[in-house]
């Protein structure tokens, strides 16, 4: 049975010869190296990343987006380390729910993970709603250049309307929501075509940047007014020196980690992962590999191709409200009014939304399992994890998980300015949580030792101190000084909004409550949550 | 855990599926403690899948063979290995070069040896049950499943103290519970399969001598068909899992005589099984349906800790130890 092959080899490490397996029924896991790869790609959220390619260098004057890119992904390394380990370790759905419940309480666990898992959900929403926002109105303010129809640019201009945006985006998440209640089979199959039309559309993005021309470019983009007054423009508005500076590379990473380094999502299906020891780590390792080759060969193709000046200015001037173009400052615009040609303009802005779509579909399936999860673990009611004999799927959790990106959606759209707030200022709180992830991985080595010791975990040390505490230890003081960078420069990174950090402080004190609430009920029926969740004694 | 359950309660915990781990099968029997149960019932599937190899060479050991093979330096490494197969349900054995060879081209004696394994770590697992819980009194029910050798029932029936359940009504504080370990047919051929009408002819046997549905507990290793319970992987004619568009597509593979039983006899409990990666809870009328999956080969036991009262749980959650 190959299946048997596999799962042996899965927990020896490797060695199939020499095992002899009788016939037996049993587990078959599902998700291969590249449905992990694909995961995590989609959470990196490439394009988040392409986005962030403008917006950056609006933020911080000087900025190498390119480089920054590289550095965001080096530094990311330490916390995917510690992330697929963990999971190699312990090869269980529930990623930090379960690391963190072992190595230090369940109540730690359930609180990281469901500030996670909210702000995923968060981020799904933000997301999603870069299609009527950048994604829809790049590609057709390009078509109206390439037919000269006004058609075309007066749909560009209503897609990205409030009330645009809400029926685009609110109908890409109601049709996955809807997909993953009724026809599940085919909403992982609709995420993969989508996964492979956003690869496809990087490198669409990177051939096309190789043949743009910049003087080429300067001639086209006069139907909007010229690049040498955008650039004079926004210097006069009070934009920095364009020249390079280390210090706002290093600062934008606090951003662009938000797209680049969340790429530890198979760890929360590190159940259903073929040889997870192996597959759970690389998955990630590849994904960032991908995003990161692809964002910097992008973000340096640009500066080469638009200029570094005029990229900087671009976005400035759209922050100030003084962009010419009637369509935000977006990497697929810019190659449309370069290179004008229908089928290249519908094809990126295909491979745009297809990449942008395709993360509501993990946020649906987060969402919903962990739900599942914690109302298997008696912390949400037992509603939430009823599952429809009708449809197999637990529509309740997937309504809610809708409900919320709805109502998170509408606030993107009708209070763009509170919710951005709440995402700069959640983005602090999820890299505070990280650094909890690192905290248990230092501790992991002693907490449990037999687990760590069974474990394909190396066992090397340093100084008498295990490596895997060393790089959790590296791991949490990162994601520290992300915090304190965000905070410290809350001015640009929109952390420091008080009316947004009381709003995380209180969904993080409800998220606590909910845990003590479950706790003290399960109590009084003569259940102890924090017992249940932690290791058995084997001896 | 706050105390024991009180008065008319009773609290159960249940496991199934641990397929020869015996870093399971001890953390099965320190359940009782840890969370202070009246009683533990372990589910079928209770043998492993896997023989392994270690062949003495050159003054230290080989795991495995061919390219993949893994050499093993020291006595101490030596016990680590095997401590780390058989936590994962398989059965190590060590073997000279000549009867690796004899094994190897000796297809029943392989077999045989496998077999001998197996009911082996039975044997020492009921004496180490009778060890740890006699003194306690806790009574521990261990019930064969499918993929469980015929021999295996016998052994639990020669345990001191361990019960095997299956096949009669039991009784676990003051509960009446039936138990049947044998599943509908699998695409494995395993030991111990029948027909849905075979199933059911034996669970309506076991079910007419109840007096109390309402309080039974039905302990029966396949669960219900189309219960979200019995959700696994559809396979082609070879045996492998039907892919499209990169995931593998999931059909109910539970058992409708044991779905018809729960919702004619609508007993207070369904302990179920059989289908690792369906770890989850399902009421099918007034009766609480629970598998609490699987993780063997990860050490982990998977299982349920269930507070009940005469005809009602009052109290229930899935846990991973």
């Amino acid at each position: 049975m190959s299946e048997l092959s596999q799962t042996s080899s899965a927990a020896m490490g490797g060695a199939i010869g020499g095992f002899y397996a009788r016939k037996a029924s049993g587990l078959v896991r599902q998700l291969s190296l590249r449905d992990t790869i694909f995961l995590n790609i989609c959470f990196i959220s490439i394009p988040l990343g392409l986005l962030y390619i403008t917006q950056l260098s609006g933020l911080f004057a000087g900025v190498s987006v390119g480089l920054a890119v590289i550095l965001a992904g080096i530094i990311a390394l330490p916390h995917l380390y510690v992330y697929g380990n963990f999971a190699g370790a312990m090869p269980r759905s529930g990623g930090d729910y379960l690391s963190i419940s072992r190595s230090i309480h369940p109540f730690v666990g359930f609180v990281v993970n469901s500030v996670f898992t909210v702000w995923q959900i968060f981020s799904v929403a933000f997301i999603i709603n870069f299609v009527p926002l950048f994604a829809l109105p790049a590609m057709f303010q390009t078509l109206a250049i390439v037919t000269g129809d006004q058609q075309w640019a007066n749909l560009a201009t209503n897609v990205s309307s409030q009330n645009g945006q809400i029926l685009t985006s609110g109908a890409m998440v109601l049709i996955i929501g809807l997909l993953m209640i009724f026809n599940q089979p085919l909403a992982l199959r609709l995420f993969g075509v989508l996964m492979i039309l956003s690869l496809l559309g990087v490198v669409i993005t990177v051939g096309a940047l190789l043949f743009v021309d910049q003087s080429h470019f300067a001639q086209n983009f006069s139907k909007f007014g010229s690049v040498s007054k955008v650039v004079s423009d926004a210097h006069a508005a009070g934009e920095g020196s364009s020249a390079f500076n280390l210090g706002a590379t290093f600062l934008s990473i606090t951003i662009l980690f938000g797209a680049i380094g969340l790429g530890q999502v198979s760890s929360y299906v590190a159940g259903e992962v073929r040889r997870p020891g192996r597959a759970i780590l690389q998955g990630m390792l590849i994904a960032l590999a991908i995003a990161c080759v692809g964002l910097a060969a992008i973000a340096f193709l640009a500066d080469n191709a638009f200029g570094t000046d005029f990229m900087n200015s671009s976005q400035f001037l759209a922050n100030a409200g003084k962009w010419p173009v009637p369509a935000t400052p977006f990497i697929n615009l810019f190659i449309g009014i370069a290179l004008p040609n229908v089928w290249l303009a519908g094809l990126l802005g295909i491979a745009t939304v297809g990449g942008i779509w395709a993360v509501a579909v993990p946020g649906y399936l987060m969402g919903a399992r962990n739900m599942l999860a914690y109302s298997f673990d008696r912390v949400l009611p037992t509603k939430l994890s009823e599952v429809s004999d009708r449809t197999h799927t637990p529509i309740i959790a997937t309504v809610i998980v809708g409900v919320i990106m709805m109502g998170l959606l509408a606030g993107w759209v009708y209070s763009a300015t509170a919710f951005t707030a709440v995402i700069s200022a959640g983005g602090a709180i999820v890299f505070g949580t990280f650094a909890i992830v690192g905290i248990s991985a230092m501790l992991f080595p002693y907490r449990q030792k037999a687990m760590f010791n069974d474990s394909p975990i190396t066992k090397r040390k340093v100084g008498g101190i295990p490596v895997f505490s060393i790089l959790g230890a590296v791991d949490a003081a990162l994601m520290i000084l992300y915090v304190i960078l965000l905070f410290a420069n809350g001015s640009t990174t929109g952390a420091t909004n008080r009316t947004a950090l009381i709003f995380m402080a209180v969904l993080v004190a409800a998220l606590a409550a909910v845990w003590v609430i479950a706790w003290a009920l399960a109590r009084r029926r003569g259940l102890d949550l924090s017992v249940v969740q932690g290791e058995l004694p084997p001896e | 855990m706050p105390g024991r359950s009180k008065g008319s309660q009773l609290r159960i915990f249940f496991a199934t599926d641990v397929h020869g781990s015996e870093t399971c099968f001890r953390k099965f029997v320190n359940a009782a403690t840890a969370y202070s149960a009246d009683a533990i019932i372990l589910g079928g599937d209770i043998t492993g899948k896997q023989l392994v190899l270690i062949v003495q060479e050159n003054g230290g050991w080989r795991l495995g063979a061919g390219r993949t093979a893994e050499r093993i330096e020291s006595q101490d490494a030596l016990e680590a290995t095997r401590k780390r197969l058989s936590a994962a349900g398989m059965y190590p054995i060590l073997l000279s070069f000549e009867e690796e060879q004899a094994l190897a081209s000796d297809s029943q004696a392989l077999d045989e040896r496998f077999k001998k394994e197996r009911l082996g770590r039975v044997e020492s697992w009921m004496i180490l049950a009778d060890q740890r819980l006699r003194d306690l009194g806790i009574p521990c029910f261990v019930s064969p499943g499918n993929d469980d050798d015929k021999d295996v029932a016998e052994i639990i029936n020669n345990a001191a103290w361990v019960e095997n359940p299956e096949g009669r009504v039991v009784d676990v504080g003051g509960h009446e519970m039936i138990s049947w370990g044998w599943s509908n047919h699998t695409p494995w051929d395993t030991p111990r399969e029948q027909s849905e009408s075979d199933i059911g002819d034996h669970l309506t046997a076991m079910a007419s001598q109840v007096h109390d549905h309402e309080a039974a507990i039905f302990n029966l290793h396949c669960p219900p068909f189309r219960s979200g319970l019995d959700s696994a992987p559809e396979l082609d004619a070879t045996l492998k899992p039907v892919v499209r568009g990169g995931h593998v597509d999931m059909v109910p593979v539970g058992s409708t005589a044991v779905r018809d039983a729960i919702q004619k006899y609508q007993p207070l409990l369904g302990l179920h099984g059989h289908i690792h990666e369906c770890r989850a809870m399902k009421r099918i009328g007034r009766s609480m349906c629970i598998n609490p999956g699987s993780d063997y080969y990860t050490g982990a036991l998977r299982g349920a800790i269930l507070q009940v009262s005469r005809h009602k749980v009052d109290a229930w959650t899935l846990t991973t130890g």
